[in-house]
Formats: structure tokens, C-alpha cells, sequence
């Protein structure tokens, strides 16, 4: 309801996929995802739980490239992905490398960027992480994830 | 995306065979990457389009989702998730012509993932029912891209007119 108008103000019709989005809004979009990254720094899976639709029947979705070639596409639940985040011996963090791609439209929006994931402070895999949010009395939250995940190649940092 | 009213699905029930389109004449697959992405999301328009539910669960993987944030007239919001099942049993043969037109899409590429995102209309018989925007997330596997899940806003007021 906020977003459109603007929209038609930037830029008329046909260009409204490509019209950019206003800071504030991709300030709230870009939110929960914060809090995400966070969540995997803290190794918090409590935080990670609160950035998602937990009953809303998404889930994650990683295409894994191997060095040898090989791939694997795999497609968990969200209890299965967040049974993986809890404290260890390892320090985790997580980043956009780059200015992701956002795009909003009423109560649906998406993300789209490079980004690292780093293992006691070196970077252990890259690849972009896609997010489809949804907008439910007032709040984002992601309904799914999928993201490209290789091992070369990588930004050193 | 549609998400068809109970009301239209019952009116669709009894409809005949011969209603269908023709069947296809299949298209060379596309060569560019964009190409290949965008095959299974015009699939889909096209089992729409032949309200063939079949053509559209080909196109999309076994566990995909849809996910519809539909803004009515009145101003009340939902959101609802559908399995794919759910979401092609919607389909059925009828006498209303459907077609969904995407324009300009974005489209993004890494490796066996990629994502679709454009402004769409639905057309009924000629005529836009509604529009919004469609977001497909997508997954190569074995080679062939599917649609994962596509999350689609939904409203009424304010679509163009044709």
C-alpha cells in the first residue's frame, strides 16, 4: 500500500520491477535478515527463529557445488535448519559482501546477494543467499531461503 | 499467479475436454541461461493457460510451495501457502480463458540457483481479474531448472487496464 504509489512516482508502469526502492523500506526488509546474521555470529538459534514464518510451511534450500564437480540440491525444514545452529567450538559469521539486490512489492519481497561465510575467521564458503520475504501485521519475515554454497573462489575476506 | 475462488472452481467442474487449447507445438529449448531459467515459469503460464495441471506440477519440484499475499479491496490482507499439489489442483479445464502475462522480469543467476521477479496481470476472458508481482525461486537439478516456490502478490484496484 506504501510501497506502490512511490513506486508509480519513480518510475511509470512497466519499469516497476527495476524502480529503486526506497531506503526506509529496504531498511525494513533488510531487517530481519540483520538479525538473522546475527543469530548465526551468536550461534543463536532462538534470534535466527524469530526472522522466519515458522508455520508457514518454507523452508531452506542450499545447491551445493564440490570442488571435485559435483552438486547436491537440498531442501530442509525450518526445525531441521535451525537444529544445525547451536554453540560449538567454532565461531561463525555471515555477510553480504556486497549491496544485495532488494525488491519489494506490497507484502512481498525478495533479497538477493553475495555473501560469505566465514569459520573462525576465514572464509569457508560463498555464494548468494536468495530470500523470499512476507509481510504480516506489519513485520517482514522470510517464508524461504535457498542459496548457492561453493567452497572456490571465494573473496578471501 | 491465480489462486482460483472456490466459486470458479465449482463452475469448472463440468466442463468438457474440447474446451482446451490445442496441444502445443514444442518449442526448441532456449539457449541462454535466461532462456533455460525462464522455461519452467513460462510452463507454468502455459498449464494456465490450458488449465492443464499437469504441465504445471512438471514444471515445478515435488516439494516447491506458492505463497500468495493478496491485498482485497476493502483493505484486508492474507497470506497463504499452498503445496504444489494444492496449488495445480486449483486447475482444472473450464470455459474461462486464463492468461497470466509477466513484464520486464528481473532475472538472477548463481550457479544452480536463480530467482525470477516481474509484475504480472491475470487476464479472465480478456479482461484483467488481477495483478501483482510474481517471485520464483528456482533450482537446477540434473540439469533442468524448477521452480522451488513462487510467492506472488495479489490485489484488485490499481492494474493496468489491459
Amino acid at each position: 500500500m506504501i510501497v506502490l504509489p512511490l513506486l508509480l512516482a519513480a518510475a511509470p508502469a512497466a519499469d516497476k520491477a527495476a524502480a529503486p526502492v526506497p531506503p526506509a523500506d529496504a531498511a525494513a526488509v533488510m531487517a530481519p535478515l540483520k538479525a538473522w546474521f546475527a543469530g548465526i555470529d551468536a550461534t543463536d538459534a532462538a534470534a535466527i527463529r524469530n526472522q522466519i514464518r515458522i508455520d508457514g510451511g518454507g523452508g531452506a534450500t542450499v545447491a551445493v557445488s564440490r570442488p571435485d564437480g559435483s552438486k547436491l540440491i537440498r531442501h530442509i525444514t525450518w526445525e531441521d535448519y535451525l537444529s544445525k545452529i547451536k554453540p560449538g567450538e567454532h565461531r561463525y559469521h555471515e555477510q553480504f559482501t556486497g549491496n544485495p539486490l532488494i525488491r519489494i512489492d506490497g507484502d512481498i519481497a525478495m533479497v538477493w546477494g553475495d555473501f560469505t561465510l566465514s569459520v573462525d575467521g576465514k572464509v569457508a564458503t560463498c555464494g548468494v543467499d536468495h530470500f523470499d520475504l512476507v509481510r504480516e501485521n506489519g513485520a517482514w519475515k522470510v517464508q524461504n531461503v535457498s542459496w548457492s554454497q561453493r567452497t572456490t573462489g571465494c573473496p578471501v575476506e | 499467479m491465480i489462486l482460483l475462488p472456490l466459486l470458479l472452481i465449482a463452475s469448472v467442474a463440468d466442463q468438457k475436454a474440447s474446451d482446451k487449447l490445442p496441444p502445443a507445438n514444442p518449442l526448441p529449448p532456449p539457449t541462454s541461461e535466461e532462456g533455460q531459467v525462464m522455461a519452467p515459469v513460462n510452463a507454468m503460464f502455459d498449464g494456465l493457460a490450458r488449465r492443464d495441471a499437469s504441465i504445471i506440477l512438471a514444471a515445478m519440484r515435488p516439494d516447491a510451495t506458492a505463497v500468495v499475499a493478496a491485498e482485497k479491496a476493502d483493505g484486508t490482507r492474507s497470506v497463504r501457502r499452498l503445496t504444489a499439489t494444492e496449488f495445480a489442483s486449483g486447475v482444472k479445464p473450464g470455459p474461462e480463458r486464463f492468461e497470466e502475462r509477466l513484464s520486464d522480469p528481473a532475472i538472477e543467476i548463481d550457479g544452480d540457483i536463480a530467482m525470477v521477479w516481474g509484475p504480472y496481470a491475470f487476464l479472465i476472458d480478456g479482461k484483467v481479474h488481477h495483478c501483482g508481482v510474481d517471485h520464483f525461486d528456482l533450482v537446477r537439478e540434473n540439469g533442468a531448472w524448477k521452480v522451488a516456490n513462487v510467492t506472488w502478490s495479489s490485489r484488485t484496484t490499481g492494474c493496468p487496464a489491459q
